[in-house]
């Protein structure tokens, strides 16, 4: 996309407090932080929000049990903000609670060990039987032979980072998304601020700054090499499957220490089952994929969860890189640690304004972000107070948004995904209100919205503010009117790049679709295939058009073709 | 009950060879599951429009003597291809739906603005040469009717501009407002193409001035463009003649163009064919599904033959026959179904071309080439198309259409003609074994001319 001719000679220069680096949760968390305390801050992201590691996991909101027994501090820090985002994200919450089950390959004297954790760390626990859990839970494995509930629910982490980067825009903050970072502004061994590029236009950037965080996750290995620092990043790939149908209602841990594939989290209509772990060089980060053995480990270990799941549809496949780091710039990896790192490079390396928040998990995205701003409003001499665990995020209302002539699905549909900002396009007006992605229930107001109001700037974009796409059919009915919808609005965007668009979003979606590809994802894909490449011709447009030659084995059959003409 | 021939499948392939037979006098029937690929199809017939180079084909005939040996087309040669298209254009003549062709494939245009190579062709689908498809066209107007969703004038107009033919040619856009047509509906945007026609019926065509509203408002968004190109939403089954007509109240030249599903020229074409079939006296019934069948060897030749097929609904009354064929498309018609592990015809269990190993089922790239391993799987038949259950011919069973192996519809454009093809010549082989019964099991018998 980066269109070379467009090259801009002069750079533009922008000036402001705070730069950060990564449009995962976290530095999204930083960005309304720094604007709530009235710091001036601008966030830069190379692709779109919640793009690397925040839209790659579970969305478990974890109550902290499943670190009870393993790391105790971990557990604590979970319930905490646990806690806090049920209060201030209630509309990117579903509060589900958890069962922690035994099965019978599994030790049931760990359950109380389990149990007692819980109680230090904080967590509320409830035994259940095997009957009472089935009660609850219909599809857990029946052979049970016990489960605690705990208060885990899910979160979905692009509506929570959209609804940050909105916060934080209602008091100023600023994000660019599709801006790359090429290099840190070093004056004088202080950093003064990044030069970046537009991925759109491909126009040079340098954006001045008094601080600059590095909140680029797995990524920040990059950033922090642009001054020389060893940071070193040691990449996990984990995998999770999707499936088509909400099969569980409450997430569902095996009640034993962490391990593969041993957590079934629900989430708006779907379940999902991860995770697989799996060390991967950096230098492949951008390759990752779901290897078939890690379809098998999941589906195996997700049946003995719930039993259904044999039956059940697997609609998509994915992975992320967990960012884990290595303090000391010990390269062995020993030293690796899962909680939050906060390195102020000012203390550590002598480099003043550069900051990097890593690791800690999505749970704890909002007390990195105050534990990163904390210390930039430190060094900027600003004594604001931290809010974000008081103030809600907007969408956080409770109530229903009505409209005229909209039926309950749709208008349940924008309000679950919007809270009470679905009132911004749930309005008096059919043609806003006709419903573009039947499968997920998006609206065109829906999608005006998310470009006009949530930085979205194409399909793929759009999909993580509205769901767009995500239903069974995969996008192949919504696509072609979600682009003609882009392609009007859209002041910057051409009808060509809203044509292109729609073969970007169909192929991110066959990555998905690839790793899974049997029974009715086969059916779908073949469909789906055959309409954009034969009904429409879609792959042809790529193709400049050329005529075959007529073969020599033409005239061999020149006689039966005229006589038909 | 028993019948002389039972085709499975209501589809292209399978009406075309019901027709054929019950045109023979046999008495034939159609089990269909429900609506067919055709829903889904542009309603023009395509017979080989691409190499494998990606190349256009001018004369799709010539250029089946270089596909692969495996390849129906192979099987049949070209001449056997035209005779069954001409059984094919003459049948549809007799149901009301002329289909044309010209002296060399026809560029059809597409709802993003691509150009398809196709063969046969509705009267309202202006197609384009594909030598030069800009020829004797300044300005193209693209108008939308009631603001259709699956429509997008933007993207046709920036699908042509892709092709180097246009790149001089003016391309407007427009709507003919829900206002303008006098259309009621709880929500005109949220209305399908079906639906849609299924409105204007009722609102606008049974108005005596209907037409010309609509006319003068085609006139007035198109101004004086050389082509105009709209979405089929006009009507299912009348639709070539209302285009027709709008074409002598406007003196314009109006293309249609398939939109995503339903496609109308595509349900134009099912019902004309089963219109035909019915007139034909023959037996569809629909919303049935064959679950299976019963197999049995002959004692003298060791030939393996279908005797009799379960259904669905009515497992207590099996369908008995002298033959079969099997219609029933690839993955998305079920006429293949898959697992983690393997491919199976979910009817018989009969033998197919195919891998276990799912790697080779698909490429990284969705769209663009290579072309996945699954896009050619399906019945391995032999040289007459009947198909082997482990490894052992059925003599009285043969596959036509999708269902069989080797060859790709999408890559090739050749879906139509294959469809055609080997459901003719199908039923050319079940009326010459009734008319001989003796000689028909022989495996030497060649094809009965038309």
């Amino acid at each position: 996309m980066l269109q070379t001719q467009a090259r801009h000679n002069k750079t533009r220069s922008i000036e402001t407090d705070v730069v950060i680096i990564g449009g995962g949760a976290t530095g999204a968390g930083v960005l309304r932080d720094c604007s709530q305390r009235g710091i001036r801050a601008i966030l830069v992201e190379k692709d779109d929000i919640a793009n690397g590691t925040t839209g790659r996991n579970h969305g478990l909101l974890h109550s902290g049990a499943r670190y009870a027994v393993t790391d105790g501090h971990s557990a604590e820090e979970c319930i905490r903000e646990n806690k806090i985002l049920k209060r201030i994200a209630g509309h990117c919450i579903e509060d589900s609670s958890g069962l922690f089950i035994t099965l019978p390959e599994d030790d049931l004297d760990f359950q109380k060990q389990f149990i007692t954790a819980c109680h230090s760390a904080g967590i509320d626990t409830q035994t259940l039987s095997p009957a009472e859990a089935l009660r609850v839970e219909p599809n857990v494995n029946p052979a049970l032979l016990g489960a605690v509930r705990v208060p885990d629910g899910t979160i979905d982490p692009f509506r929570l980072t959209a609804a940050n980067i909105l916060d934080a825009e209602e008091y100023g903050g600023r994000l660019m998304n599709y801006t790359r970072v090429t290099g840190l502004i070093i004056e004088q061994g202080r950093v003064r601020g990044v030069h970046c590029i537009d991925m759109k236009t491909a126009e040079a950037i340098d954006i001045y700054a008094q601080q600059v965080v590095n909140a680029a996750g797995i990524w920040g290995q990059q950033i922090a090499e642009y001054a020389d620092l060893g940071i070193r990043m040691f990449p996990a790939k984990g995998s999770l499957l999707i499936m088509d149908y909400r099969i569980n209602n409450m997430v569902i841990n095996r009640c034993r220490k962490p391990a593969d594939a041993d957590i079934l989290v629900p989430g708006d209509t779907i379940s999902l089952i991860g995770t697989t772990s799996e060390k991967v060089p950096y230098s492949e980060i951008e390759n990752i994929r779901v290897n078939p053995d890690e379809v098998e480990v999941l589906l195996a270990e997700g049946i003995k969860l719930c039993p259904v799941m044999e039956k059940t549809r697997v609609l998509r496949a994915y992975c992320g890189v967990r960012p884990l780091i290595s303090l000391d710039d010990d390269p062995s990896g020993r030293n690796i640690s899962r909680g939050i790192v906060l390195l102020d490079h000012q203390e550590r390396d002598n480099l003043s304004g550069f900051v990097t928040i890593t690791g800690g998990k999505l749970m704890t995205y909002r007390l990195m972000a105050e534990m990163a701003t904390d210390v930039v409003a430190k060094h900027l001499g600003n004594t604001t107070p931290c809010v974000t665990a008081e103030r809600p995020l907007p969408g956080t209302g409770e109530h229903h948004v009505w409209a005229p002539q909209v039926s309950i699905p749709v208008s349940g549909s924008a309000t679950y995904r919007h809270g009470e900002r679905a009132a911004k396009f749930l309005v008096d007006d059919k043609k806003q209100n006709a419903v573009i992605c039947e499968c997920e229930m998006v609206t065109r107001g829906e999608i005006e919205y998310a470009v006009n109001n949530l930085n979205a700037m194409d399909l793929v974009d759009l999909r993580r503010r509205t769901r767009i796409g995500m239903g069974p059919c995969q996008g192949k009915m919504c696509a072609c009117r979600a682009a003609g919808i882009v392609s009007e609005i859209s002041e910057t965007g051409s009808d060509e790049q809203a044509l292109d668009s729609i073969g970007e979003f169909l192929q991110e979606r066959w990555k998905g679709v690839k790793p899974i590809l049997w029974g009715d994802a086969l059916r779908e894909a073949e469909l789906s295939h055959w309409l954009y490449n034969s009904l429409l011709g879609y792959e042809q447009l790529a193709v400049e058009p050329s005529l075959a030659l007529a073969t020599d084995a033409a005239t061999d059959t020149t006689e039966t073709t005229e006589e038909t003409l | 009950m028993k019948f002389d021939v039972i085709v499975i499948g209501g589809g292209l392939a399978g009406l075309t060879s019901a027709i054929r037979s019950a045109e023979a006098g046999l008495k034939t029937v159609v089990v269909s599951h429900g609506e067919s690929a055709l829903t889904f199809a542009s309603g023009s017939i395509d017979v080989l429009g691409m190499n494998a180079q990606r190349q256009l084909i001018q004369d799709p005939f010539a250029a089946m003597a270089a596909l692969p040996e495996n390849h129906p087309y192979q099987k049949l040669g070209a001449e056997t291809v035209q005779q069954s298209l001409r059984f094919f254009r003459a049948q549809m003549d007799q149901a009301g739906m002329h289909m044309s062709h010209e002296a060399h494939n026809s560029g059809r245009l597409t709802a993003i603005g691509a150009i398809r190579p196709t063969w046969l062709s509705q009267s309202s689908q202006k197609t384009l040469p594909l030598d030069n498809p800009a020829q004797n066209i300044k300005r193209i107007a693209v108008i939308n009717i009631a603001s259709l969703r699956d429509f997008q004038p933007p993207l046709v107009a920036a699908g042509l501009k892709k092709h180097p033919a246009f790149v001089d040619t003016t391309v407007i856009q427009g709507n003919i407002h829900s206002e303008t047509l006098n259309i009621q509906a709880r929500n005109v945007h949220e209305l399908r193409s079906i639906e849609l026609a299924r409105t204007l019926k009722r609102d606008l065509f049974s108005q005596s001035n209907g037409l010309h509203i609509l006319a003068s408002a085609l006139q007035k968004a198109a101004k004086n463009a050389d082509l105009v190109v709209i979405p089929s939403v006009l009507a299912v089954a009348n639709g070539n003649e209302i285009i027709r007509q709008l074409e002598n109240a406007t003196g314009l030249r109006i293309c249609e163009v398939a939109t995503l599903p339903p496609s109308l020229p595509g349900m134009r074409m099912a019902a004309a064919l089963k219109q035909r079939f019915r007139e034909l006296g023959g037996l569809f019934i629909e919303g049935d599904e064959v679950i299976g069948g019963e197999f049995a060897t002959d004692e003298l030749n060791g030939n393996v033959s279908l005797q009799v097929i379960t259904t669905k609904l009515n497992p207590s009354t099996p369908l008995r026959a002298q033959h079969f064929v099997i219609a029933t498309g690839r993955f998305f018609s079920c006429g293949l179904s898959s697992d983690r592990h393997t491919i199976v015809d979910p009817v018989f269990g009969l033998d197919l071309l195919k891998s276990d190993d799912r790697a080779e089922w698909s490429q990284d790239q969705f769209l663009a080439q290579p072309a996945h391993g699954f896009q050619t799987y399906g019945l391995d038949c032999n040289q007459q198309f009947q198909p082997s259950k482990q490894g052992q011919t059925v003599h009285n069973l043969y596959g036509a259409g999708a269902v069989i192996g080797g060859f790709n519809p999408v890559q090739e454009a050749s879906a139509g003609g294959v469809s055609i093809s080997t459901a003719w010549f199908a039923a050319q082989q079940i009326i010459l074994a009734q008319q001989a019964p003796s000689v028909a099991m022989s495996q030497s018998e060649a094809v009965i001319p038309c």
